[in-house]
């Protein structure tokens, strides 16, 4: 092996990736066709999250030695990043079929059927994996994760026993196991176990969130919050959209039910209710709870820049909602200055309402399209439903603020859903 | 030997001239007696008897040496050392022969050989000559490490040492980090006779951490400096090869040299790469290197008083916690960026020698919170490529202007950003014994 090559894989150990690419760099001047060479520099891409400059170099390493079972997993690799999850399956059977024996091979055809939402089917490619290394700390964790999902907790959690039984030094299974206590409610055991996972990896992403939900699922109305948000990430993509729509038509026919049969309101109203702020806290449970934990001790240190910034903007709204809503129950029939306790009232319900849109923009990954896409979404609901609030003469706007915010849960929900799919 | 016993000697070789034990005693009497020119004779007899006897040609060539024949001294040496095995004993005489002739560093080579083959041959007297002589030489000390990569006929590596011009003065602020190391190496090169009375040993190991291009690297080559001792850095290739190549040796031997030259301040930059979480690291060899490292740290075979090791890294958290423990890098200091004043003083002396007219500094200073001192002379570069459009045009060189810099600033942002908010992550959630309290202070992050 060359010189450069050997010092590239050192590096790559030590994870000075920036280096390692120049050490690459040297050893494909040296020898243009080393295939191993294009290889590690697929890999030094995706670790450094640089996922489209990933795919040459891997089909270049592919096409060199097309024998090396090793190039047809990194091939996989850069094509799943990619979001090319066919070509990703079908580069692991051919490589299964020169090595069958490769328990990578099983663990990236987990996380794809995870990332499908096929937990059976990442289930299945776990334990596959597995009888060929029963120690896998990656496959346990990959394993646990899928039970998670198929509401096999107790499995789950005997799992991340024996994951940290034969590695107890595992970040990643620290903070399953953590996981596996929020889908308990055991929150407890959860923090204590994310900040051992955070003791280890100090930027460990996934222990770092299970440590913010433990904390505030701490607090019951956002345990209820979570627990549904949970349920829902069980279920497949499209039955989730079932699921919104369907209790969508239920809540239509419970409120004519409500205009047909008044006898029945004292039934029907609270369900209306419920549903109301149940979807107004899909909405706003995250960031509000967020801007709730920048007062606890330890939880403000696990809130990122960005959802800092969002539970500021929270905070603002929910100050400006307070102080309107203080108004207008304060204010006279007649008002003050013109402002008509009417006109009061549909400022509460414009503060109000306009924390969806601004909460829902921030729910999309930091710099995605759909970040902007959801922002402008924002702002243009902001300026229908400020305009009318502010100069009575452009009044009718109103409704075209209503039509948005109605069509937003719809639309949000379909943007953030397709980014949700993208790395 | 009493005089009486020589003179018996003598009568006794007269007697019996073909007793060739009894002339070597005589002669070697006659060396130690530093009756130089009757020992050149009884050699010389001695030879005629056996003239492969290496002691005896030895024995001559110290005789000649000690009489200033060094021309002879040599060609006998030559003849010696190109033997297979040398006896040690030749090596030291030739360090002594080379000093005379005035080729020290050869003569440091020769010495280390000896000492390396028979460690009991060490001459306190003669390396202190060697060193003293080096000091005032101008050419740099040097180590040779060997066996890189397998390819042949590749060429070995010199290591060189060096002394330092630069000292404290031409680190712009950083006063506590400057006051930490006085304490800890100056003070105790400065005034040993109060450290020896508490029993506290001179030397020992610093680690510099902080975000990259703050001055660690400077502020090490400045320690040198201020105290005037040998100074060597040992950068990322060369600790990279030692991963690959005959790592601990080369180790060592920077190490032995170190203490042969001091005092001597050895410097490793991103020290992580040398000694990382031997957790981390799944190459075995690595254990080694780690282990070698740990214990050059202690000095367990030989003394490091008197050499100082300072080290740097961006990543302290991926160091081998056994680098931490006393005796070893105790004092762990945290190099931020620059300061407001020393920011100004960064940029001042970066446009020290170029076009500019009256800047304000200050006030550059002032918005470039967080900016590391290599960030400023990106800034400072950007602004004197935008500046080089237009004096292309003009065709006269056109002076920098605040402006100019306050416009750059725009095109660049802090590096250091990204290395804090990683930083904080690991002061925030692995800082069980508090060593990186130091930079949530810096943040003003309160736990």
């Amino acid at each position: 092996m060359s010189h450069h090559l050997e010092r590239a894989q050192l590096l790559m150990e030590q994870r000075r990736i920036a280096d390692a690419e120049k050490e690459l760099a040297l050893a494909l001047q040296e020898s243009p066709d080393n295939g191993a060479a294009f290889r590690l520099l697929a890999l030094c891409k995706v670790i450094s999250r640089n996922y489209p400059a990933a795919l040459a170099p891997a089909q270049q390493a592919l096409a060199l030695e097309p024998e090396d079972p090793g190039n047809h997993y990194i091939l996989a690799v850069a094509n799943f990043y990619n979001n090319q999850n066919q070509q990703a399956k079908e580069l692991i059977r051919s490589g299964l079929n020169l090595n069958p024996y490769m328990p990578s091979m099983f663990e990236l055809a987990g996380e794809i059927a995870m990332h499908e939402d096929q937990w059976e089917e990442a289930l299945y490619q776990a334990e596959k994996g597995l009888e060929i290394d029963p120690e896998d700390t990656e496959l346990v964790n990959l394993r646990a994760r899928a039970l998670l999902k198929l509401n096999r907790t107790a499995e789950a959690e005997a799992t991340m026993d024996y994951a940290l039984y034969t590695d107890p030094h595992n970040s990643m299974s620290h903070a399953n196991q953590g996981w596996v206590a929020v889908h308990q409610n055991n929150f407890e055991p959860a923090i204590a176990a994310f900040k051992e996972a955070l003791r280890l990896n100090p930027q460990n992403g996934h222990a770092r969130a299970g440590l913010k939900e433990a904390i505030k699922a701490k607090n019951p109305v956002y345990r209820w919050i979570l627990n549904y948000f949970l349920w829902m990430s069980k279920l497949q993509s499209d039955k989730q959209w079932w699921f919104i729509i369907g209790l969508y038509f239920v809540y239509r026919i419970v409120l004519s039910l409500n205009k047909n049969f008044p006898a029945l309101s004292f039934l029907l109203t609270p369900l209306i209710v419920m549903y109301v702020l149940f979807a107004y806290s899909t909405w706003i449970g995250q960031p509000v709870s967020n801007f709730f934990l920048r007062f606890h001790p330890l939880g403000k240190h696990a809130l990122s820049s960005d959802e800092n910034r969002a539970a500021n903007w929270v905070g603002i709204q929910l100050l400006a909602l307070l102080g309107v809503a203080t108004l207008y129950w304060l204010a006279p029939e007649e008002g003050w200055f013109g402002w008509t306790k009417d006109r009061l009232f549909f400022a509460v319900l414009v503060v109000g309402t306009m924390l969806i849109p601004v909460s829902g923009s921030f729910l999309a990954p930091e710099g995605s399209q759909a970040r902007k896409q959801l922002a402008w979404y924002a702002i243009i609901l902001g300026f229908f439903g400020l305009v009318p609030v502010l100069f009575p003469i452009a009044f009718m706007l109103i409704f075209v603020y209503g039509i948005g915010i109605f069509l937003y849960a719809f639309v949000a929900n379909y943007i953030l859903h397709r980014a949700a799919r993208r790395f | 030997m009493e005089l009486n016993d020589l003179d018996f000697l003598l009568e006794a070789v007269k007697a019996s001239p073909d007793n060739l034990p009894l002339r070597k005693l005589l002669a070697s009497a006659l060396l130690k007696n530093r009756r130089f020119e009757e020992a050149e004779v009884e050699y010389k007899a001695a030879l005629r008897l056996a003239a492969e006897d290496l002691n005896l040609q030895m024995g001559l060539a110290t005789a000649f040496l000690e009489q200033g024949k060094t021309a002879m001294a040599m060609v006998i040496m030559e003849d010696i050392l190109s033997h297979d095995m040398p006896p040690p004993q030749a090596w030291i005489i030739q360090a002594r022969l080379l000093l005379t002739a005035g080729q020290v560093q050869q003569a440091q080579e020769a010495y280390d050989n000896a000492i390396t083959l028979d460690p009991n041959l060490a001459d306190a007297y003669l390396n202190n000559e060697i060193s003293q002589k080096l000091d005032q030489s101008p050419e740099p000390s040097k180590v040779r490490l060997g066996g890189f990569g397998e390819e042949e006929g590749e060429e070995e590596r010199v290591l060189e040492f060096e002394r330092p011009k630069v000292s404290f003065n031409d680190v712009g602020g950083m006063e506590k980090v400057k006051e930490e190391i006085r304490m800890k190496i100056i003070h105790p090169l400065e005034h040993p006779e109060i450290y020896k009375a508490y029993g506290k040993k001179i030397g020992g190991g610093i680690l510099l951490y902080g975000p990259p291009g703050c001055g660690k690297t400077h502020l090490a080559r400045a320690t040198a400096g201020q105290i005037k001792s040998n100074f060597m850095a040992v950068g990322i290739n060369e600790i990279l090869d030692m991963w690959l190549g005959q790592s601990e040796k080369n180790l060592h031997a920077i190490f032995q040299k170190a203490r042969q030259i001091k005092p001597c301040v050895l410097f490793f930059d991103e020290v992580d790469a040398l000694g990382a979480n031997r957790s981390d690291m799944r190459m075995s060899a690595g254990r080694h290197l780690i282990n070698q490292f740990l214990n050059e740290l202690d000095g367990i075979e030989q003394s490091n008083d008197g050499v100082l090791v300072l080290a740097a890294t961006n990543a302290p958290w991926h160091l081998d916690p056994a680098f931490r423990r006393p005796g070893r890098f105790d004092r762990i200091i945290f190099v931020p960026p620059p300061d407001e004043a020393g920011r100004a003083a960064i940029l001042e002396i970066h446009l020290r020698d170029k076009p500019v007219s009256t800047i304000d500094f200050a006030k550059i200073a002032q918005k470039t919170n967080g900016f590391s001192g290599a960030d400023l002379e990106a800034v400072i570069d950007i602004a004197i490529e935008n500046k080089l459009e237009e004096s292309m045009r003009k065709g006269i060189p056109i002076p920098l202007e605040t402006n100019d810099l306050l416009k750059a600033l725009n095109q660049h942002r802090a590096t250091t950003t990204e290395w804090f908010s990683t930083a904080k992550n690991y002061a925030l959630f692995s800082n069980e014994s508090g060593q990186y309290d130091e930079i949530l202070k810096y943040l003003n992050v309160k736990k």
